[in-house]
């Protein structure tokens, strides 16, 4: 039978895909501190010695047929939201690119969801009640002033109290989702890629929106769904080709 | 099937929820005390097909990985104490603290509520209840001769009684307050419960250790924004609809790859 339908059928299946990770993306729309994923589609290219002056030649080497299932990755767009007032005495937003420091049951994990409350005991933690780390443990606010500057520095009725610990890594392939908004390193990395955010400022009384952009998500959307029509429309062709050989040829 | 319907569908109930909460804002903007709220959202898990930073060969590593998400989720629906604004009404027993306290109301089962609308009234005994005829708590009772009532800003309630020059005390309004407020349960009618995670009730004097002050004749308007709000809810309905385009488009991706076979 004809490769084509099978690697037209191929293409069909990573445009699916394609449109699943942008299908997550607009459900994180409102997400605060969500980044944006983005399905990266490499040409996969065998051929030796490519360069441009031999692309129109006729004795170019012969392109090997693309594998089944060609490469195709995610890549998170660790670019920065909006900001949005809130008012909110613990809402913080970054600007820079720092993360904020979480501790959960299962590791040391990052955000850049600055929607963070407290407590029973004060503690300051995030939604799903893990604590926001500072520069040695958790962070305790006994008071009712709570004023965060610039650098991450807590002052309670105007004694500091604690430092936010901000972090931020020379690569973000260091980093991976996990739920709840949150980063993991990647089996392998620990705290020894954390570097020192210095760059980043907190700023009070905002939160950071999702980095979605919703014109683009739309246009890829679209453009998802005509590629694996056009796709459809090569198996079509492929499969009437074929009809015909069995069918007129073969019926002699 | 493909998993992009039930991820966009999440998008949509989260949309749905978030205009919920907006709604209840909005229904609000004139309810004396009302805090608003906020729905906050989180992604959910994650299926990593390959993860970054893998090794692709023996001295190098996919820079990135694949990763496809399933969705979003509700996280909370946080209150936000801020203040509202005042409201001057002029009536002797409307009051508004001015910063971080609570009433403290009676209810009729025993259990004390907390509330920041103070629009109280006399009731039939002269005691000091809220509009749904709840007492205050600790109980302040006014006598039947009582003329004028004067409300300090330390919530010192004196009375001028009939016949005589010089005011008369008849007690103080205690504020209680958290280290958590957001934490509180919401149970209508304008009062709050103590949960565990507003923590313990703490009571005190008005104006002192940073509790607020109390000012006679004015009321705390609810601090929902209605700009805000609109302009949430534009956010929120452009979300909804384009969660639906996702699946519309899922939905056809389907169509095409059912009508492969004719």
């Amino acid at each position: 039978m004809s490769g084509s339908m099978y690697l037209a059928a191929s293409g069909a299946i990573l445009q699916q895909m394609k449109l699943e990770i942008l299908a997550n993306n607009v459900a994180n729309i409102n997400t605060s501190g969500y980044k944006e994923d983005q399905p990266i589609f490499r040409l996969y290219d065998n051929r030796e010695n490519k360069n441009l002056n031999n692309i129109n030649q006729i004795d170019t080497p012969r392109q090997k047929i693309s594998p089944y299932t060609p490469p195709f990755s995610t890549r998170t767009d660790f670019s920065s939201g909006s900001i949005k007032p809130t008012g909110n005495a613990l809402d913080l937003a970054l600007s820079g690119d720092g993360f904020f420091t979480i501790q959960t049951t299962k590791g040391v994990c990052y955000t850049r969801q600055g929607n963070f409350r407290l407590s029973e005991d004060g503690v300051l933690i995030t939604q799903n009640g893990d604590s926001v780390m500072g520069q040695k443990a958790e962070i305790i606010i006994d008071g009712r002033k709570i004023t965060v500057g610039t650098d991450g520095t807590i002052e309670v009725d105007g004694d500091v109290v604690d430092q936010i610990k901000l972090v931020r890594f020379d690569d973000f392939s260091q980093l991976k989702k996990v739920n709840s908004t949150m980063f993991e390193p990647v089996d392998g990395f620990g705290a020894e890629i954390e570097r020192n955010a210095d760059n980043t400022t907190v700023n009070q009384g905002f939160i950071e929106l999702s980095n979605v952009n919703a014109i683009r998500a739309m246009t890829d959307m679209i453009e998802a769904l005509r590629v694996s029509e056009a796709y459809q429309k090569v198996i079509r062709f492929t499969d009437d080709a074929t009809s015909k050989v069995i069918n007129s040829i073969g019926s002699n | 099937m493909i998993r992009s319907l039930w991820t966009a569908a999440t998008g949509m109930q989260a949309q749905t929820l978030n205009i919920d909460v907006i709604s209840n804002n909005l229904a609000n903007v004139n309810t004396t005390g009302f805090k608003r709220s906020r729905a906050d959202f989180q992604d959910l898990l994650y299926e990593t097909f390959r993860p970054p930073g893998m090794a692709s060969s023996v001295n190098t590593t996919v820079p990135t990985g694949i990763q496809v998400g399933h969705g979003t989720r509700p996280v909370a629906t946080q209150k936000i104490f801020l203040q509202g604004d005042f409201q001057h009404t002029q009536n002797d027993l409307d009051m508004a603290i001015e910063g971080d306290g609570f009433f403290q109301i009676l209810q009729p089962n025993g259990e004390i509520a907390y509330t920041r609308a103070g629009s109280f009234k006399i009731d039939f005994e002269g005691r000091l209840v809220n509009s749904d005829g709840f007492p205050m708590e600790p109980e302040i009772i006014l006598p039947q001769d009582s003329t004028a009532v004067s409300i300090s800003t330390d919530g010192i309630i004196s009375v001028l009684l009939a016949g005589e020059a010089a005011p008369t005390e008849l007690g103080t309004i205690e504020l209680a307050r958290f280290i958590n407020p957001a934490g509180l349960e919401s149970i209508g009618r304008n009062l709050f419960l103590s949960t565990g995670a507003s923590g313990d009730v703490e009571t005190g004097i008005a104006g002192e250790d940073s509790f607020g002050t109390i000012a006679q004749g004015y009321l705390e308007m609810s601090n929902v924004s209605v700009v805000d709000e609109m302009v949430n809810m534009i956010a929120a309905q452009r979300a909804y609809e384009i969660n639906s385009k996702a699946i519309q488009a899922s939905d056809d991706m389907l169509q095409i790859a059912s009508s492969l076979r004719r």
